[in-house]
């Protein structure tokens, strides 16, 4: 009889072996489908709560609504040109600096530093040019292209300056802003603006949903962000400038 | 383990001759049935599967520029109905085509721009982006002053207030190249430029095997990694086919110029909301156009150039001083006359 | 054809016959096709955000794999040209072996391809407009589907002959098989260039990247066939000689070294200019703004490939274990230079200079686990058939499988 050991050596080599036991192979399948079936379903997906960025930001309008033509104010009720206060008087020259009346009008205009330069001397609804014609407030370009004469060409070419609108004047309005619609004439360096947050960091898709440094959770201005951390915390400080005004600075900012 | 364990040889002998004995049914039986049992289970997640994308219509469909304008009529009603059901809002869905004798160009002023976002996120609102995980079109750059050195750029800036003084701001998105090498490589011809030169997406064709977004050297493509999420009262209802409808998990998408706005002679949502107009655009073949008379006299350049992709999206600056000078002052000249030439 | 039709379930029948190591290596490659099945499910659920993968480095460990597999594939044709070509006696009988791995890594690479889409409902839109020949990946399409068939066709022939106990005609397989040859290299090449063709990515748009891939897939190749061979020695009675390892070994040393001084040219030509061409090349090797995820990864491949390619010159390498090692250390060094070294470094940093950095997630690597699972599957069935199959004891006039030789002995008699 030959030995167990021989008989397993004469088949080693052969079809099949010792006996396919296999009784393992079922019930490891089975305890595997009760793994799929009822075991955890379902994956952590990296946190995507909708972000929201204030709709009013996006307007489409002027950042500045020119004046009428001529300006006027509303003062008790009635619609007042300047003239209507300025013809009871005799005009003065005097530096912007040292005036009693309109001191919420800042002149940062370069070198201009009196109103006259660009309003006339005794028709205050009229602007006035340098060769001492006058123009009206609707022809306001014309009056800072005598200066700005680049920019101005610039400006006709559509090279500077904003247009909105249509594309084609087949179809639409091209829609090209004056030089006030953007520039405040008193100060006409645009102003800087808050910027909407970025994606929160590099790999948005994966981006935790907040930082929590030493127990302080840092609320970033990203709105993902500060979405995410609702359910987390009661109160949320808006940020400073949470409705992304426009902030007005005089001067550019040594960061 | 040895189902022979304890017996004598010679039953070993028989064992495994293979013939069907009970115990063998028995053990094969298990064996298969678990396999079977495990196979199914393991599709389990496939029940919480979309199936709105598995119809035989959808299967069926042309590709855009083989489809009859019946075709095309079937398949807008097809998903008006379904924007509709969505998101409870009846969109305006049409197909607009490319107008004649018309090539958009768009240019940029790097003089102007202050780094805002607000064309980010405009771009977002206007084309019914994905809000979560939000998909933006357009990435700003914060670059410092004497470097055009794209890998110097902060794509993360987060500052209270800009322009800062040492920074200018590069807004990059699809320059719909001339020689788009997007088209070149898309193995189902899923994307194309029209004869406008707005390189288009026809996202019911696309596989999603992303190799457009390896291609392009501007990293202008999207992909949805998974279902767009977009509340319905931000949803924009004005569509078109080729542009702004919603898309679906799975396949690519991309700044497109606004063709739904563009193609009927607006200006794309990026550039109205842009507060410095540093944003123009116009048919580059009528020479009266802004953009025409720009790159006719402005310092104009393109972003990496030696890539050979010819791209339609222009840079420019202008020649007198940026506004980063403050503070020094010029020499004021003095006038050989009064009063000018003017 | 009803004669193969009953060749066919034959062979159904033989794949579950087996001892018991048999069946747990089978068993435990099915759990994990399985498990992967699980994960891919996920994936068509929620989409590729089950994946580490991210707009900026958007082709990950699925197309690593993917690159890697062609190139096993391709290293089939390292058997055939010493046998065809050259005459060589020894590898005659092992060559069957290389091509059916051949079959089973297309396959695997067509799972990989599939599971990375976004949208796999619609992969016939391949079939219906079709960009060739500009597409590069049309070109892949082509060149593994035609690899796959031309396998397949040899391999289906040689044993379906072998089973019938007809002498094969050489006009039915010889001029496949030395269109396998070009062909072979062309599907790792159309691999490459889909690559090499991106202007966008300096890393890639290089000339040298078509001759690494060929010159690592035939050190790599052969490598897993020196170590399945081996496994066939043992485990069944199959004859392999000693002399084909040593061809094989031979074969494995010289792509190795082709492959080492490509690699030195390519370290030579991205660090010396220092241009701004080399920043990724810079990432991987040494980190970039304090980012250096990929830095271990390709140093150890870098070793594990010098200790492989060291202990292959020397005499060393005549015993089977130190070559083993040796097997096991390039082939898995040159896993991570084609994965990790290859294709993620071409998104780092992205087109606009973002350093976003990749890691897969545990529900790709299930995906990645359960594909090799299904390919070993396959090569083991494909061996299990083959193997009776040439050494005559597996043919339409001889009963083989237990059952049959039991039934015959209780209604004919002996045989």
């Amino acid at each position: 009889m030959p030995s167990k050991r021989s008989q397993t050596a004469r088949t080693r080599h052969g079809q099949f072996g010792r006996p396919p036991t296999g009784w393992f192979v079922g019930p490891i399948f089975l305890a595997l489908a009760l793994w799929f079936g009822i075991g955890p379903q379902g994956l952590a997906l990296p946190a995507s709560t909708p972000t929201f960025v204030d709709r009013s930001v996006l307007t489409t309008a002027p950042r500045r609504t020119a004046l009428s033509n001529p300006p006027t104010v509303r003062i008790d009720g009635f619609e007042r040109t300047c003239m209507s206060c300025h013809r009871m008087f005799p005009p003065r020259e005097v530096p912007a600096s040292k005036l009693l009346q309109h001191r919420h009008i800042a002149l940062a205009h370069g070198i201009n530093d009196r109103c006259h330069n660009c309003h006339h001397d005794d028709d205050r609804d009229l602007l006035v040019l340098r060769d001492e014609s006058t123009i009206s407030f609707g022809r306001v370009v014309e009056l800072c292209a005598q200066c700005h004469g680049p920019t101005y060409r610039d400006w006709q070419r559509g090279a500077h300056g904003r247009t909105n609108g249509y594309w084609d004047a087949r179809r639409g309005e091209v829609r090209r802003l004056g030089c006030t619609e953007c520039h405040d004439p008193h100060q006409p360096r645009v102003p800087a603006m808050d910027p909407l947050a970025p994606l929160p960091g590099p790999q948005a898709l994966r981006a935790p949903a907040y930082d929590i440094h030493d127990d302080h959770i840092f609320i970033t201005r990203d709105p993902l962000r500060r979405q995410a951390l609702q359910g987390h915390v009661e109160t949320i400080a808006p940020s400073p400038a949470a409705n992304n005004a426009p902030v007005e600075v005089f001067e550019e900012e040594e960061e | 383990m040895s189902g022979a364990g304890g017996n004598a040889p010679g039953s070993e002998q028989a064992a495994y001759t293979g013939r069907l004995t009970r115990r063998s049914f028995l053990r094969g039986g298990l064996g298969a049935a678990g396999g079977l049992a495990a196979l199914a289970a393991s599709l389990n997640p496939l029940r919480e599967l979309d199936t709105s994308e598995l119809t035989v219509e959808k299967f069926l469909q042309k590709h855009y520029k083989e489809m009859t304008a019946d075709e095309m009529e079937g398949v807008l009603a097809r998903i008006r109905t379904e924007v509709e059901q969505r998101y409870a809002v009846r969109p305006e869905l049409r197909d607009i085509k490319a107008m004649d004798g018309v090539e958009f160009a768009y240019a940029l002023h790097l003089g102007r721009c202050i780094g805002c976002r607000r064309c980010v996120h405009a771009c977002v609102a206007e084309n019914n982006q994905s809000r979560a995980p939000e998909i933006q079109y357009i990435r700003v750059l914060e670059m410092p002053r004497g470097s055009v050195d794209i890998e110097r750029g902060n794509h993360h800036y987060d500052r209270p207030t800009v322009p800062d003084a040492g920074h200018y701001y590069m807004p990059i998105q699809c320059h719909q190249c001339a020689n788009p090498p997007c088209v070149k490589v898309c193995p189902v011809e899923a994307t194309w430029q029209e004869p406008d030169g707005i390189t288009v997406i026809d996202y019911d064709w696309c596989i999603g095997c992303r190799y457009c977004e390896a291609a392009c050297p501007y990293w202008a493509r999207r992909f949805n990694f998974t279902s767009p999420q977009i509340p319905n009262e931000q949803l924009n209802p004005n569509m078109s086919y080729l542009s702004n409808r919603p898309r679906r998990q799975g396949v690519m998408e991309k700044c497109h110029f606004c063709l739904h706005r563009t193609r009927e002679g607006r200006m794309p949502a990026c550039l109205e909301v842009c507060p410095v107009g540093a944003r123009k655009f116009g048919n580059v073949l009528d020479p009266d156009s802004e953009v025409a008379q720009i790159l006719r006299t402005k310092h104009v350049f393109v972003l990496k150039q030696d890539v050979g992709t010819l791209p339609r999206f222009f840079y420019y600056f202008d020649e007198d001083y940026p506004r980063s000078h403050a503070g020094i002052s010029l020499p004021v000249l003095q006038p050989h006359g009064v009063g000018g030439t003017r | 054809m009803k004669a193969y039709l009953r060749f066919v379930w034959r062979c159904v029948r033989l794949s579950f016959a087996g001892g018991w190591l048999y069946y747990l290596w089978m068993s435990a490659l099915s759990i994990f096709v399985l498990l992967g099945l699980n994960a891919y499910c996920k994936q068509l659920v929620f989409g590729l955000i089950t994946t580490g993968m991210s707009d900026q480095v958007s082709w990950g460990l699925y197309i690593a794999n993917f690159t890697f597999l062609v190139g096993m594939a391709a290293a089939a044709v390292m058997l055939v040209i010493p046998v065809y070509i050259y005459r060589n006696r020894e590898l005659h009988d092992l060559v069957i072996f290389g091509e059916l791995l051949a079959v089973a890594a297309i396959v695997m690479c067509q799972f990989f391809v599939l599971v990375d889409l976004g949208r796999p409902d619609r992969f016939m839109h391949i079939f219906w407009r079709f960009n060739f020949p500009i597409s590069m990946l049309t070109w892949d399409v082509v060149a593994l589907g035609g690899y796959l068939l031309l396998n397949l066709h040899i391999c289906g022939y040689l044993i379906y002959c072998a089973y019938r106990r007809r002498h094969p005609s050489p006009i039915f397989y010889v001029p496949f098989v030395f269109i396998a040859i070009a062909w072979a290299i062309s599907i790792h090449t159309v691999t490459a260039f889909l690559l090499v063709g991106l202007g966008a990515r300096p890393f890639w748009n290089s000339a040298i990247i078509a001759p690494r891939f060929l010159a690592s897939a035939f050190a790599a190749g052969p490598a897993f066939i020196i170590l399945t061979l081996q496994v066939i020695r043992h485990m069944t009675d199959h004859v392999v000689t000693d002399a084909a390892l040593k061809m094989l070994k031979n074969i494995v040393t010289v792509a190795l070294t082709v492959n080492m001084f490509l690699l030195g040219c390519e370290l030579f030509t991205e660090f010396y200019a220092e241009s701004a061409h080399m920043v990724s090349t810079r990432y991987l090797f040494t980190g970039l703004h304090g980012r250096n995820a990929l830095v271990p990864w390709i140093w150890t491949a870098m070793s594990l490939n010098v200790v492989a390619l060291t202990i292959l010159l020397l005499p060393l390498s005549r015993s089977l274990r130190y070559l083993n090692v040796a097997c096991v250390f390039l082939i898995v060094g040159i896993w991570i230079e084609k994965g990790m070294g290859l294709i993620v470094p071409g998104f780092i940093p992205s087109p606009l200079g973002e350093i976003v950095e990749y890691s897969p997630t545990a529900n790709e690597i299930l995906v990645c686990v359960g594909i090799w699972a299904l390919g070993l599957l396959l090569y083991t069935i494909l061996v299990r058939i083959t193997i009776p199959v040439l050494s005559g004891k597996l043919t339409h006039d001889r009963l083989y499988l237990p059952y049959e030789r039991e039934d015959a002995h209780a209604i004919v008699g002996a045989r």
